[in-house]
């Protein structure tokens, strides 16, 4: 067998081999999404956060209708990877309305706050919401 | 008693050691080490174009930036160039070799480190103004466009010209590994100086490589492609001793090429240490006396010896290495600087003043005046002063390229204090991630995901370790730049005065290292303007 030949062969041997694998993360992906009719959004306190704790205030409803009984996740990422996340729960503070008390940024720079709602019918919902957050003392507005 | 100095005691060789030494021994260890790395360049780019573009969920956000760069320093300075030894990108490139001629010679005006030092530039202003770390895309095309350009480079030019004059990845490691304790080495000189056959080099075919001597002023010429580089040095500034300047047997009369020589042009004989050396064995596998190792030696010690070394040249004669080496130093500081709470103030005072808003363009005008233009100052400046104090009447650049690798330890220091600070910090994160990872895949075989794993040292360990590689790479830089002026002044005086600049610029280096590790951190990345 020529050299070429040879070559040629290794080549579509490596490509068999790859092609599941090249199938395979495709079925991972961005999260988000969930049901259209959900609508999930944060404020935080105070505004800009600092290192530190902050107080998240998260409103949900269901096209328009504050939605209760929900259970709400809020993952906190570094945009650099190896950093642990913060995640917390929020617990319900009025009709639609849910709030985490003490969400700790452990250190300054930009933040991907990941919230997903998970409704008591098994609907869910998902955003992100990217956040800067200032070194030392936090400045803006009272809870 | 004979009267002849005691021998030197045989220096440990890990090609001698039951493990690993039987597998580095075995003539496909280098793939063996490579398909797995390929493997996880594959994870990495399919993950990177098509999984979560959350850098901490995602393969191409964790192992290039965590653990890569983390096993990369620590790799160079336990025992050496080990990353190039199992670098993927070289798989691709020797099926390239099998492809296409590869016949072409670099380019006359490429055969220095400039072009690597520009690319290096290059690499640093995308990592920076793009996030790289963040952006598992954009780190699957760079690994995509890495595998492409080893594969068109080495599959048109001879030899091994993606690794000797083009890799940035590479060329940080040629540099850091200056320091490293291992080295790729002849273990008995006496054999070499019988050898006639220099396999090393030329590499090993069916037939033996007969060899007729031409006389004075013959030229040995090529003897296959890709076996002697047709650069910037002649045979005998390549290394190879005079006297043995012979006509060889063409490669088509000699048969089929049993094994590569040296495709960086590194003969055994004269090579010296670690620049250029990718460890990738063929030398080792070549040697028909079994004459090569991998030796220990005293670290940092080639940065101060001066000898003609093997495809390289002499160092003080090699401005663009030394360019390199100082560009890499500087690089260290600056990389490290972009991850601390006072750049975000810099960057914005300079917006105000140059009324740019782009950040790529105020990252890329920031790195251009602290990797190139205050280094070239400091260093210009290093060398006035240490040429003024000892009289030695050289120029700038020569004084420079004299003393200019005595900084690489304090540089690399500073790069194993960063890269160390994200693999201590993160290691673990590795764990949550592959969980993540087969679960979405539908094999959630290791249970759900520990996010809480990441930090392998408590946090109280972190500042003591990074200030102790980077004043530990002062502390090598110091004798480093003592030991190049003791050789060039000969005296213990004069050798004083010629260190003092260096020491004093080494000096500041460390301080604003210390200062950077005392910053509090700020991880950018997705914020406009951040």
């Amino acid at each position: 067998m020529s050299s070429l030949a040879r070559a040629t062969l290794t080549l579509r041997s490596l490509l068999a081999l790859c092609l599941p694998a090249l199938l395979l993360p495709a079925c991972r992906g961005e999260g988000g999404g969930g049901d259209p009719s959900l609508s999930l959004r944060m404020d935080i306190s105070p505004t800009p956060p600092g290192v530190g704790p902050a107080r998240l205030i998260i409103h949900l409803d269901d096209a328009g209708a504050p939605v209760e009984g929900a259970r709400i996740v809020v993952e906190g990422n570094m945009t650099h990877a190896g950093m642990t996340p913060v995640i917390d729960t929020a617990r319900a503070d009025a009709p639609g309305r849910y709030v985490v008390d003490g969400f700790r940024f452990t250190m300054g720079g930009d933040w991907i706050l990941t919230l997903r709602a998970t409704l008591p019918d098994g609907r869910w919902t998902e955003v992100r919401q990217d956040t800067r957050v200032a070194r030392g003392p936090s400045g803006g507005d009272a809870p | 008693m004979t009267g002849l100095p005691p021998a030197a005691p045989p220096r440990f060789d890990l090609l001698r050691t039951p493990f690993p030494g039987s597998f580095l021994r075995w003539r496909h260890s280098r793939t063996a080490l490579q398909i797995p790395l390929l493997a996880l360049a594959a994870l990495v780019i399919l993950d990177g174009l098509y999984g979560p573009q959350l850098a901490p969920k995602n393969m191409a956000g964790i192992l290039p930036w965590v653990h890569w760069r983390g096993f990369v320093v620590l790799g160079l300075l336990l025992a050496g160039n080990l990353f190039c030894m199992a670098c993927p990108f070289m798989l691709p490139r020797r099926l390239a070799k099998k492809l296409f001629p590869a016949t072409a010679h670099w380019p006359r005006a490429l055969r220095s480190k400039w072009l690597a030092v520009a690319l290096l530039f290059l690499f640093f202003w995308v990592y920076e103004a793009y996030d790289l770390w963040a952006s598992p895309m954009l780190t699957a095309w760079l690994a995509l466009a890495y595998f492409a350009a080893a594969f068109v480079i080495d599959g048109f030019f001879r030899g091994a010209a993606f690794c000797k004059y083009v890799c940035p990845i590479g060329h940080f490691h040629f540099v850091g590994s200056l320091t490293s304790p291992l080295e790729v080495a002849i273990r008995d000189g006496e054999v070499c100086a019988s050898c006639r056959t220099r396999d090393c080099i030329v590499g090993r075919y069916q037939e033996p490589r007969a060899l007729v001597g031409l006389g004075s002023g013959g030229d040995p010429g090529p003897t296959r492609p890709g076996a002697t580089d047709p650069g910037p040095l002649t045979a005998s500034a390549a290394g190879v001793r005079p006297g043995l300047e012979t006509r060889a047997l063409r490669p088509r009369e000699r048969g089929k090429l049993l094994q590569n020589g040296c495709e960086l042009w590194l003969y055994q004989e004269t090579k010296v240490g670690n620049m250029d050396c990718t460890f990738c064995m063929e030398c080792i596998q070549a040697c028909p006396h079994d004459n090569v190792g991998i030796l220990a030696r005293a670290p940092a010690q080639e940065l101060w010896k001066d000898p003609l070394r093997a495809g390289v040249g002499r160092f003080s004669q090699r401005p663009d290495l030394a360019a390199l080496a100082v560009f890499l130093t500087f690089a260290a500081f600056l990389n490290a600087f972009g991850m601390v709470t006072p750049v975000y103030a810099l960057e914005a005072w300079m917006g105000d003043r140059l009324g740019i808003g782009a950040e790529p363009v105020l990252v890329g005008i920031l790195f251009l005046l602290g990797m190139i233009v205050l280094p070239a100052l400091l260093v210009a400046m290093a060398a006035w002063a240490s040429s003024a104090l000892s009289g030695s009447g050289r120029s700038l650049v020569q004084e420079g390229t004299l003393f200019g690798y005595a900084l690489v330890p304090v540089g690399f220091g500073m790069w194993v204090a960063h890269y160390l600070f994200h693999f201590l910090v993160g290691a673990l994160a590795i764990v949550p991630a592959t969980q993540e990872y087969l679960a979405d895949l539908g094999f959630p075989l290791l249970g759900s995901p520990a996010w809480a794993l990441g930090p392998l040292v408590p946090d109280s360990w972190l500042l003591p370790v990074e200030l102790f590689f980077l004043e530990l790479g002062l502390l090598v830089s110091l004798v480093v730049a003592y030991r190049i002026a003791l050789r060039v002044t000969g005296e213990a005086h004069r050798a004083l005065r010629a260190a003092l600049p260096w020491w004093t610029l080494a000096a500041l280096l460390s301080v604003a290292g210390i200062w950077l590790l005392l910053q509090p951190m700020e991880m950018r990345g997705t914020m406009p303007g951040g």
